[in-house]
This record gives C-alpha cells, sequence and structure tokens, in this order.
C-alpha cells in the first residue's frame, strides 16, 4: 500500500521539478537579463551547469546514506556537538528562506495585484495553506504536486503557445556580444536561487520508496527544471526583449500580458500567476517541512505537528521584516549567492568528504529503505 | 417476557405469553384450530405477523394440510397426541409448506414471526415449528428515479434485500459472488448483506468492511446512509467516500471492479466501497454508449463541475477584483448592467444563490401538483422582476443559472451537494481576496482531496497517485478493447478482465 | 481533527469579516478611462482623461440618450498628483486599465515625454497594450474631445482605425508602450509615434451635435508620423516619408501602391506580403546597410492603356514598380540624413547586430555616422493576380 508516509519515485521527481522552478520562474530572467542582457539564455545555462554541479554532493549523500536523514548521519559523521549543530544551521536557513518565499508571495500580490490590501492578510492566508499541508504530511503534498503537475505544464504550453505570435528572434542577436563573461558573471544569482536552495531534499529523500532510483531522478528533474527554467528566460528575451526583461520587478508577469491573439485571447497574466502561486506553494511547503523536520530532529521531538502553528505564527511577522523595501529584496537575491554557499554546496560537500574519509556509508543488501 | 424465556407444554400458556410480549399488538395473527377430530384431536395455533407472511403459502400449505385430509380424522388425532415428537411428525408427513424448522425458544420464535415467518404451536409440545413464509408486499421493480439513463438497463433496486441480491445475481452467475449477511440494530435488526466477488475484491477491503460493520453499535438502521455514516473514513469531509446507486448495473460493474457492495434492507440505495473521486463523474451509461461519445460528455461533467465549483466566485473575483481581465467591451456592457445595484457583486450573488438553493429545495419536497407554480415564481420573480426592479444584474442571474445547471450534470447527487456547499466559502473568499482568495480555497480543497482515503485507497488514485493504466478509464473512456486491466484500487490479485483485440 | 475543522472554519469566518473592502472595487465604482491625453504648460501635466459612461454606451436597455463618454481635467506637478487630483472632480474613481489610446500633446513632446511615460510603465493597474500618438498641432485634450459616431467611444476610434491602417495602409503604423521604450533604450535606432490631427470646429466637435450631423464638422484622423530625438519630438513625416518608414522597418502586412504605366497613368496595387530584410556592415570602419525589400502584390485598378495579359508587360511593371518604391525609400532616407541626420530605421541596430565589435566604435556618434552611410536597397516585387478580370474594358469602349 502508497500509506505509510512514502512518496513514489514520480511524485518525488516532480516534487523536485516543482521546487527547482519555484519562485525562481519570476525572478530569474530579470537576474540573468540585467548582467547578461541578450545573452540571457546563455548565463542560463551556465547557471544550470553550475546548479547541477552544486546537487551532486546532495545526491551523492542522499545515495551514500539511504533512508537516513541529513540530522541522522550528521552526528554519525560529525559527533554529538558538531551534528547538532548543522542541523540547526540548516533549521535556521529553511526558517529564513520559508520567511523569505513567503514575502515573495505578499511582494507579489500587493505590487500586482491588489495593492490596497494588506500584506499582512496575504501572508496569513499563504502560510495557513502550509501549515495545512505540512500538517497533512508529505505524502499529502506530494500526491497535491501530482495532481497540479499536468496543469501546470498544460498551463505553461498554453502560455508559451500564445506567445508564439510576438516572438521575434532578432532580440537575441548580437550573441556574445561582450564575450562569454556577462554569463558567467550573471549566473550566481542563479545558481544561488534555485539550485543552491535544494539541501531540502536531503530531508526528502528516505521517503522515497524506491531509493536506488532516487539519486537518478533528483538529478533529472534538477536538470529539467533547470531547461524550463532556460526556456522561459529565453521566452522573455525573445518577447520583451533584453532591456525590459531586466528592468521588469516581475519579468515572467509582463511577459504574460503581452499573450494577444485577435483581440479575443488576450490579458492571459492570471495564468502566469497561477503557475507561480502553485510552484511557490509547494516550494514554500518542503522548506517549512524542512525547517519542521530540522527542529524536530534536533531537539528530539517524536513528530513535527506541534511545532508547526507556532513557527507559522514566528514566519507572518518573520517575513514582514525580513526585508525592508524592495530595493534591499533585489539587494539579498543578487548576493543570495554567497549566503546560501555553505547551506547549499560546502556542507554537503564537507559531509561527504568525511564520510569518504571515515569510509561510512549505510548498508542496504536489497535495496531496502531503513 | 425474559429474553430467553422458553416455551412451556401448555399452548395456552404460551400463546397469552407471546401476546402480552407484543402487547396485544392487532396484526399478530393467532389462528386457533384443532387437529383430528372429536374425540382425539390436539389443539394448536398458528401465529404470523399481518402483512409480513405470505398468506397465500398459509393458506395452501399450512392451513390447507393441517385441516384436510387425515387430518381430519381422530386416528390422526390420536395418533399426534401420542406421538413422542408430534413436531416431526408434522413436518415429516403432513406440512408441504418449504423451510420448516423447530424452534424451543420464544425469542428466535417471536424474531422469526416478526420477520415474516408462521410458527405452528401445539398443545403438549414445549417447541415451535417455524414455516418460512416471509412475503412482505415490496415495490415491484422500476426504474429509478435518482440516476436515469438513456440507454440501459431500466431496472432498479427496490426496498427488499432479497430482490436486490437477487437482481445482482442474477447479473453475476459466477460462485464466486459471495453474500455475507449481519444484522445491525439492536432494535430494528436491519439485514446488511456484504456482497463482493471472491479473488477479485481485494481480501483486506472485505475485511475491513466486515470489522467496520460488526463495530456498528446503534438502535436502528433505516436506510443504507446510516451505515454509509457509521463507517466512513473521513467525518470531517465535505465529499462522500461511500458510493451509492440505486442501479444494479452500476453496482454489478463495481463488483467486477473488486469493490464490495453493502446492501441494506429497507432501502434501494446500495453502497459500494472503496469510492473514488473519479468514480462520481462516470455514469454507467458511459459504458454503454461509444467511447468517444462517452469521452466526451465526461469531458463536460468535469467542466461542468469546475463551473458548478467556481462559477459565481471567479465572477465575483473578476467583476470586483480584476477588472483588467475582462475585454473591454464586455466590461462596459457588465458595468452598465451593474449601474444602479444597490449590492457589491458578493452580496448579490450570495442572495442569488440561497434564493436558489431555497427554490431548488423547495422543489423536492413541495406536492408535485404544485411544482408549476414554483416555477414560475422562481423564473419570473428572480429571473425577470429582480432585473428589472434593478436589485441584481442581468449577468448574475446569468451566472447562477449557469452555475445551477452545470450542477446538474454530476451523475451522482451527493457529489453535486457537496459542491454546492463548497461553492459559498469559496464565494467567500472571491470576496476578499479575489482570484488569490479563489487559489488558497483550491489548494486547500485539493491538499483536502489528496488527504483523503476510501478505506485504505488514496480518493484521488489514478490522479495523484497516478497510474497510467488508470488513464483509461478516468478523464476519458477509451474503447472497450483498450481496458483490458481492472482500476488500480489496492493491491490486486487479478487485475485482467479480458482480452479484445480490434476487429480489424 | 474536530478541533482542526473548528478552527478553519474560524479562521475563513474571521477572514471575511476583516476584509472585503481593501481591494475591492464595483464595477460601477469605477469610471473605466479609455484614453488619457497629457499636455504641459510652464511646470505642470496636464492630465484629460476619457472615461466611458457604460449607460449611454451599452446596447441594452434603450441608452439614456446621454454622451458616450465624459472628459475630466486636472492638473498636477506629476501625471500621479494630477491623477489622483482628479477625484476631486470625477464622482468615481479612474480605472485605466482598460486604455485603449494615449494621447501626447505636440508641446509636451517638444519638451521630452520620458517623464511621463514613468508613471505608465510603474504604475500596476496600466498594461501595456494602448497605443501612444502624438496631437500634431493641438494639445491632447482637443484630440480627447471629439465626438465620434459609428464607434461611440472617441478613444476607441482612434485605436480601431490605427488598428485597421496600421493592417491595411502603409503610412500607418502603431506604437504601444513596450515598443516605445524597447526602441528609445535600443541603441541605433530612434523612435516615432503615429500622429493625429485634428479638425475643423473644436467647439462643435465636443457636443453631441457632432454626431448628428452626417458629415461630422469636427473630426479626430491619424495622419503620419512623429520623429523623436531621444524623447523630444522634432519633426513629422508626412504621409510617402511614412510609407517608406513602414517598408523599411518591415511593417506593411497589406497596402496599395502605385505602378507607373508604360504609356503613361498609373494602376494600383494591393500589397499582400512584403518582407524586408536589412544587412549591416561595416567596410573599411564605414558602415553601410544593404535592404531587400520583397512584395508580392495583386493588381487592384487599373487606369490606364495596358494590355495586361502579357508576360512581358507584367515584368516590366514589376521592375518600374520596383524603381518607385526604391526611389521613394531612397528619397525618405535621404532627408533623415540631411534633414534630421536622425537614424528612425534602425540601421544602427543592425550593424550592431550584425558587427558588434565596430559598433563599439561607431556608438558614440551614430547619427553622425548615419547622415553618411551609404544605403543601397533592391526590391523585388511580384505581380500574383490581376482580380476578377483581365484587362480593361476601357480599351473597349466602342465609340
Amino acid at each position: 500500500m502508497i500509506t505509510n508516509g512514502k512518496i513514489s519515485v514520480r511524485q518525488f521527481t516532480i516534487l523536485v521539478v516543482i521546487f527547482t522552478v519555484g519562485s525562481a520562474i519570476l525572478y530569474v530572467p530579470g537576474l540573468l537579463a540585467e548582467e547578461a542582457k541578450q545573452d540571457a539564455w546563455l548565463a542560463g545555462i551556465v547557471g544550470t551547469g553550475f546548479g547541477l554541479l552544486s546537487a551532486w554532493p546532495i545526491k551523492s549523500l542522499a545515495e551514500r546514506f539511504p533512508g537516513q536523514r541529513l540530522t541522522e548521519y550528521s552526528v554519525v559523521l560529525l559527533g554529538k556537538i558538531a551534528g547538532p549543530a548543522v542541523s540547526i544551521v540548516y533549521f535556521l536557513y529553511f526558517f529564513m528562506l520559508s520567511a523569505m518565499l513567503l514575502r515573495d508571495v505578499g511582494d507579489f500580490v500587493t505590487t500586482q495585484m491588489m495593492p490596497e490590501t494588506p500584506i499582512q492578510a496575504i501572508l496569513i492566508a499563504f502560510m495557513f495553506i502550509s501549515i495545512y499541508a505540512v500538517r497533512l504530511g508529505i505524502e499529502v503534498i506530494a500526491r497535491a504536486a501530482e495532481f497540479f503537475f499536468p496543469i501546470l505544464i498544460g498551463l505553461a504550453s498554453i502560455l508559451f503557445i500564445l506567445l508564439v505570435p510576438k516572438i521575434d528572434f532578432v532580440q537575441l542577436t548580437p550573441v556574445l556580444e561582450r564575450g562569454i563573461g556577462p554569463a558567467f558573471k550573471a549566473a550566481p544569482p542563479f545558481i544561488a536561487i534555485p539550485f543552491l536552495q535544494l539541501s531540502v531534499f536531503l530531508m526528502l529523500f528516505p521517503l522515497v520508496s524506491n531509493a536506488k532510483r532516487a539519486g537518478r531522478v533528483f538529478m533529472g528533474g534538477v536538470l529539467a527544471a533547470g531547461m524550463f527554467l532556460i526556456l522561459f528566460t529565453t521566452v522573455c528575451l525573445l518577447v520583451l526583449g533584453a532591456y525590459l526583461t531586466s528592468v521588469e520587478s516581475f519579468p515572467s508577469y509582463a511577459l504574460a500580458k503581452q499573450a494577444n491573439i485577435g483581440e479575443f485571447i488576450q490579458r492571459t497574466e492570471a495564468v502566469m500567476a497561477v503557475i507561480w502561486f502553485l510552484s511557490i506553494f509547494f516550494k514554500l511547503s518542503l522548506c517549512f517541512y524542512a525547517s519542521a523536520r530540522f527542529y524536530a530532529d534536533t531537539f528530539k521531538l517524536s513528530e513535527i505537528r506541534a511545532s508547526l502553528f507556532p513557527m507559522g505564527l514566528i514566519l507572518v511577522p518573520l517575513s514582514t521584516v525580513i526585508y525592508p523595501n524592495a530595493v534591499y529584496t533585489t539587494l539579498i537575491v543578487k548576493s543570495a549567492f554567497f549566503y546560501f554557499m555553505p547551506t547549499g554546496f560546502l556542507i554537503p560537500a564537507l559531509l561527504l568528504v568525511v564520510a569518504r574519509i571515515r569510509g561510512l556509508r549505510t548498508r542496504t543488501d536489497d535495496g531496502r529503505i531503513a | 417476557m425474559n429474553a430467553n424465556a422458553t416455551l412451556a407444554p401448555s399452548l395456552r400458556h404460551n400463546l397469552d405469553m407471546l401476546k402480552n410480549a407484543l402487547g396485544h399488538s392487532t396484526d399478530f395473527i393467532v389462528r386457533s384450530f384443532r387437529i383430528g377430530d372429536a374425540p382425539a384431536f390436539v389443539s394448536a395455533a398458528l401465529l404470523y405477523t399481518e402483512g409480513l407472511a405470505d398468506s397465500k403459502i398459509i393458506d395452501e400449505f399450512i392451513m390447507e394440510p393441517l385441516m384436510s385430509g387425515i387430518c381430519r380424522s381422530a386416528d390422526f388425532g390420536a395418533r399426534l397426541a401420542n406421538h413422542r415428537d408430534p413436531l416431526a411428525l408434522l413436518k415429516d408427513s403432513v406440512l408441504t409448506v418449504n423451510g420448516l424448522s423447530v424452534v424451543p425458544d420464544a425469542g428466535v420464535l417471536l424474531e422469526a414471526i416478526l420477520s415474516g415467518d408462521t410458527a405452528i404451536l401445539i398443545d403438549g409440545s414445549d417447541r415451535a415449528l417455524i414455516a418460512a413464509t416471509k412475503g412482505v408486499e415490496h415495490r415491484s421493480i422500476a426504474e429509478p428515479a435518482s440516476q436515469t439513463v438513456i440507454r440501459g438497463p431500466l431496472e432498479g433496486f427496490v426496498e427488499s434485500i432479497r430482490v436486490n441480491t437477487a437482481l445482482i445475481r442474477r447479473k453475476i452467475k459466477d460462485p464466486r459472488l459471495w453474500l455475507e449477511t449481519i444484522q445491525i440494530g439492536t432494535v430494528t435488526r436491519t439485514d446488511v448483506g456484504i456482497m463482493y466477488i471472491n479473488g477479485i475484491a481485494d481480501d483486506s477491503i472485505v475485511r475491513e468492511v466486515r470489522q467496520r460493520i460488526e463495530r456498528i453499535d446503534i438502535d436502528g438502521i433505516l436506510e443504507s446512509g446510516y451505515i454509509e455514516e457509521l463507517i466512513q473514513d473521513e467525518k470531517w469531509s465535505p465529499f462522500p467516500t461511500i458510493f451509492n446507486s440505486e442501479r444494479p448495473d452500476a453496482i454489478t460493474a463495481g463488483l467486477l471492479e473488486g469493490r464490495v457492495a453493502i446492501l441494506v434492507d429497507g432501502t434501494p440505495f446500495v453502497l459500494l466501497v472503496p469510492a473514488l473521486f473519479v468514480q462520481y463523474f462516470q455514469s454507467p451509461e458511459d459504458y454503454y454508449h461509444r467511447w468517444d461519445v462517452s469521452s466526451l460528455i465526461r469531458m463536460i461533467r468535469y467542466m461542468g463541475f469546475l463551473i458548478a465549483l467556481v462559477g459565481p466566485s471567479v465572477y465575483i473575483a473578476v467583476t470586483t477584483f480584476h477588472q483588467e481581465m475582462i475585454p473591454t467591451n464586455l466590461l462596459i456592457n457588465l458595468a452598465s448592467q451593474r449601474e444602479g445595484v444597490p449590492f457589491p457583486a458578493f452580496i448579490e450573488a450570495l442572495l442569488m444563490e440561497v434564493t436558489f438553493e431555497i427554490l431548488r429545495e423547495a422543489g423536492i419536497r413541495m406536492p408535485r401538483a404544485v411544482g408549476s407554480a414554483i416555477s414560475i415564481v422562481g423564473t419570473l420573480v428572480i429571473g425577470q422582476a429582480a432585473v428589472e426592479a434593478g436589485i441584481v444584474s442581468a449577468a448574475m442571474v446569468i451566472v447562477v443559472s449557469i452555475t445551477a445547471i452545470s450542477s446538474f450534470v454530476m451523475p451522482s447527487y451527493n457529489m453535486s451537494i457537496s459542491i454546492r456547499i463548497l461553492r459559498f466559502p469559496l464565494m467567500g473568499l472571491a470576496a476578499s481576496f479575489g482570484l488569490f482568495g479563489i487559489f488558497i480555497g483550491l489548494i486547500l480543497l485539493v491538499l483536502h482531496l489528496c488527504s483523503l482515503k476510501s478505506f485504505g485507497a488514496p480518493y484521488m488514485t489514478s490522479i495523484a497517485p497516478f497510474y497510467a493504466s488508470n488513464q483509461k478509464d478516468t478523464l476519458f473512456r477509451l474503447p472497450r478493447w483498450g481496458i483490458a486491466k481492472r482500476p488500480r484500487l489496492l493491491n490486486r490479485n487479478n487485475p485482467t478482465r479480458g482480452r479484445n483485440p480490434p476487429q480489424t | 481533527m474536530r478541533k482542526t475543522f473548528a478552527l478553519v472554519l474560524l479562521a475563513l469566518t474571521l477572514s471575511l469579516l476583516l476584509t472585503g473592502c481593501w481591494s475591492r472595487k464595483e464595477m460601477n465604482d469605477l469610471a473605466i478611462a479609455m484614453g488619457i491625453g497629457i499636455d504641459k504648460a510652464d511646470d505642470q501635466y496636464l492630465l484629460s482623461v476619457q472615461a466611458v459612461v457604460p449607460n449611454a454606451v451599452a446596447a441594452n436597455r434603450g441608452s439614456s440618450g446621454g454622451l458616450p463618454v465624459v472628459t475630466y481635467k486636472s492638473q498636477g506637478k506629476t501625471i500621479f498628483e494630477a491623477m489622483r487630483r482628479m477625484t476631486t472632480v470625477s464622482p468615481r474613481k479612474i480605472y485605466a486599465a482598460h486604455l485603449r489610446v494615449l494621447v501626447l500633446g505636440e508641446t509636451l513632446a517638444r519638451e521630452g515625454i520620458a517623464d511621463a511615460l514613468d508613471f505608465l510603465t510603474r504604475d500596476h493597474e496600466l498594461r501595456s497594450d494602448y497605443y501612444i500618438v502624438v496631437a500634431r498641432a493641438a494639445s491632447a485634450e482637443a484630440v480627447l474631445k471629439r465626438v465620434t459616431a459609428l464607434e461611440r467611444i472617441p478613444a476607441n476610434k482612434l485605436y480601431t482605425s490605427l488598428q485597421i491602417s496600421e493592417k491595411v495602409w502603409a503610412p500607418a503604423s502603431t506604437v504601444t508602450l513596450n515598443k516605445l521604450i524597447q526602441e528609445m533604450v535600443t541603441e541605433g535606432k530612434s523612435s516615432v509615434i503615429s500622429a493625429v490631427e485634428v479638425w475643423g470646429d473644436s467647439r462643435a466637435g465636443a457636443t453631441k451635435n457632432n454626431i448628428e450631423n452626417i458629415d461630422p464638422p469636427g473630426r479626430i484622423n491619424a495622419n503620419g508620423l512623429a520623429i523623436f530625438r531621444k524623447d523630444r519630438l522634432i519633426g513629422w513625416l508626412n504621409e510617402t516619408e511614412s510609407t517608406a518608414y513602414n517598408f523599411l522597418v518591415n511593417n506593411v502586412r497589406s497596402s496599395v501602391v502605385e505602378f507607373p504605366c508604360p504609356k503613361g497613368g498609373s494602376l494600383a496595387a494591393e500589397v499582400i506580403r512584403s518582407d524586408t530584410r536589412i544587412k549591416g556592415k561595416v567596410v573599411d570602419g564605414k558602415p553601410r546597410v544593404d535592404i531587400f525589400i520583397r512584395a508580392e502584390v495583386n493588381i487592384g485598378e487599373v487606369a490606364c492603356s495596358i494590355d495586361l495579359m502579357n508576360e512581358r508587360t507584367i515584368k516590366a511593371l514589376e521592375n518600374a514598380g520596383a524603381e518607385e518604391l526604391k526611389s521613394l525609400c531612397l528619397q525618405s532616407i535621404r532627408t533623415m540624413q540631411r534633414q534630421y541626420r536622425l537614424d528612425i530605421y534602425g540601421f544602427g541596430e543592425a550593424i550592431h547586430r550584425a558587427a558588434p565589435a565596430a559598433w563599439s566604435k561607431l556608438r558614440t556618434d551614430w547619427n553622425g555616422h548615419f547622415a553618411n552611410m551609404d544605403v543601397s536597397i533592391e526590391v523585388d516585387y511580384r505581380i500574383r493576380r490581376l482580380g476578377t478580370i483581365g484587362n480593361a474594358f476601357k480599351d473597349k469602349i466602342k465609340e
């Protein structure tokens, strides 16, 4: 039966894709275009390449310790003090990340849809559904993701098809006007969001029913999502041009506004809003789950349910103060690479190195899940 | 009379005891007579409940043999009076009726009489003879009123569980169709049948159903709804997790898919578990029409579901929060309709929806004869006068009507009730947060749906968790040669329906 | 579980009580703005808004007979300020999401439009699908104060006539905000905006009488293009120059072109397909563009004596027409090079895309280089069909 808190490989893949697309879909085109201009798509390829590299330690860790969460093997690898310390770092990281994601939603809704509505109301409503989702468990979140995934794909395809008449390939030229340099300079924020956030899955790997395939599909999911983001960036460039892509606060939303077929099918930005809400909802729920899980594991709580409501209550005000203004947001996003580097790459890599040196791994002779 | 009172050898004593136990109820018939003839005769009595027992059987196969032929002779009277086991004598050589048994216990005797059997007591014996004469009048088999089809069998279940089981057995002549009966209800002692096809239905589900039914402790079961409420998985859900139908073909199809049917005496509605969300969008007729037509109609049902669920709320959200999404000319048109309407769109929608719900309820409850009166009042008052008086806008009337009509395309009534309920919170969310609110509501809804289970099977099975093989009969219905596998509910041992290569 | 359920219910109910009026705006509380006009006087922006009176426009229930639109005016140091001040004049909140036309007054255009456009890009309510026009020799207000027939909302009239003429009439061109901004920030291309003219008596044009005449005394019509250096208006293109412009920037979908007949007179043909390629290159440090125009035409009207049924005539016609279009384009380009020294055709952009390295040297004084650059044009006409008849019946007319 599929009722024991396990998620199928298919569901896991979908979660990886949705998480990776997550909040990135709204920001990435702008971030890339700002530095790389019309070569933003190249920057996207560079970013995805590095992103896959940074995801490698996570995958290797998960494959080395199947059925175990980071909180479990970090104690084995780093000892009784450093191990839990790492867990606390991760708890804080995902807690802050949840607050940032929540704020993203609030900012988007209050800038683009309903400026007169107090941001707190939006935050509370969105936090509420996230708490509800995590309460119901990862299994239910995974199923909901499975339910929404075809809808997401469908909506994105509709959007792309509607935009086809607006595509102008001249917008991409001249290619490599200032060499490959800008593409590399533009990539770090893209690597940070989403690829350096993938360590969330260190807490989800043990839940996959088929541990052997989990690592492979993880990388596959990340690659697919990266390609989707590159595609999206490219479409932004093709339709909006490099300049507008870089100045719009939410280029993808501006992109969706462009669709207009025969004066009849137009004003399709709601489609984009739905895509983004869905993907960020799942991202937030996974981050929230991870932070609650880290918290519960570190302090040896038997289950996470009890801590969800208090954590949610803290998250709402935290997300209102986490950025003082919109300028600060972009500043943080641009330097996120350095902030996210330790938790996203360095710590998993460190754990992996320690595990290699000490030759530690969990034995699973039959591919069984612990 | 205490519960396990035994019968005494005295007929008079027995009769007094039984009459007292039933409070001298007038439908409890005692027919005293003599077997044999003077001087040698034995006093006897026939006991049955009028209306429950078949009087024709009693007359022809009990009274007739007992009061004619050899029974009229004094010889026989003497032989009976001196017989070691007079009841056995009657049973073996006199009575022609089927289903005879001997009981010593007054409680069992009463229960038998109250289920329609006839008891024969004779003086001098402390036991009674029970003859199966159940012959309760039941409604004749008619077309089901709640689930009509254009093409397909027109028979429906009736209130008698026997007839109902027979209707199913008539369709499945396999010995593996098993029926278990349990009596539920300390007072009503209603027969509840669990029916499944052994080898197709999953044992764990059958076991689970049996356990849950046996766990019921209640005084009475009047309809299968009682059982449904007592054994369903999730109490706090607007969605039905147990399917019901009064169509034998629907239930039979369910049995063939490996589901378990629960039949309750006294109602034509038979339950079917486990129930899945998509099942509520499938009408038995889907399988009788061509597959392409059926697939199209199914899409229409899903569309109707969506419209019925979010129609008014999307209208509220778009017209009060996101006017930029309406094409310009339409916006001007709508705005001119709203000129002078005193209420906010939300209140306007609420008014209309509530009015409509009242009308619908009135339409079900009222006597048929005044039906047309209500519909005239409904259409004229709501439809026209309200618009002309400027209380509601014409567009709102259109939206509410479309919503109402859409909610009727659901083949299953209890799913459409769920949508009716859910529409209102969604409207509230739309009125406070616009499309964002609807989005929040829908996410909550999907999360809830995904967390539901029906007898171990995730409610959204075949969509989430996704099973590619189930897709052939979920959103679409593929041609029959395409659906070779039973839908995957849980672990299953016998997945193949049959192999029918398409004709070339 | 019961507790959660109660909590959910409570939260939902409470949220409903709390909210309900933050961003909510009923449709009958909105003044739907279809046209916005911006003028400048001294330091102040003069804002005029043409809002719809829904009751008078809608087709149903015999309209009240009033004018379908109303124009409100206000002023302020910034557009935003003026917009908000307008609520003191207008009974309803101005709702600009359905804006069709933005009219810029000539005075404002000459002073620079970039500041004025900022609000329009920043505000969340405004979309970017409306057309921007410049009022020629008039204030924006005057344009918005014309009542029109057929299309009852004047702003809509402008919008649709711009839209349709762009499709079927080569001189016409439309500009949306995104396109304009993109052009303004793109190196090596200056922007143009369609121009609008006001005709006739302005006072009579603003009343309902205007549409009660079969030949309305006051009219608005799109005519020509306005050219901008950076964000300032510096001149106008007439009809032929506009035609050349649209051919050169590949913005002709369908139009009418004239062919000189060999024996004098001319015939008109309908362009059914036109495609322009601009190839930029740098030769010895000097920029140069080669332009290829390929057009397919159908003969639409013959007003001369000519034997159309002859294959050779058609060839000759094609060549003559090509020459005609070529000289038209060259002439326009020359005007821009000599008179304005302004590259509105995007030649610089073509060179930028083709030779990015050389462009870095040329960019600083691009318009200077533009004025001296070589342009070659090659036109390839293809006459496809003759319409429903062959030769004109004119020659067969008997005495």
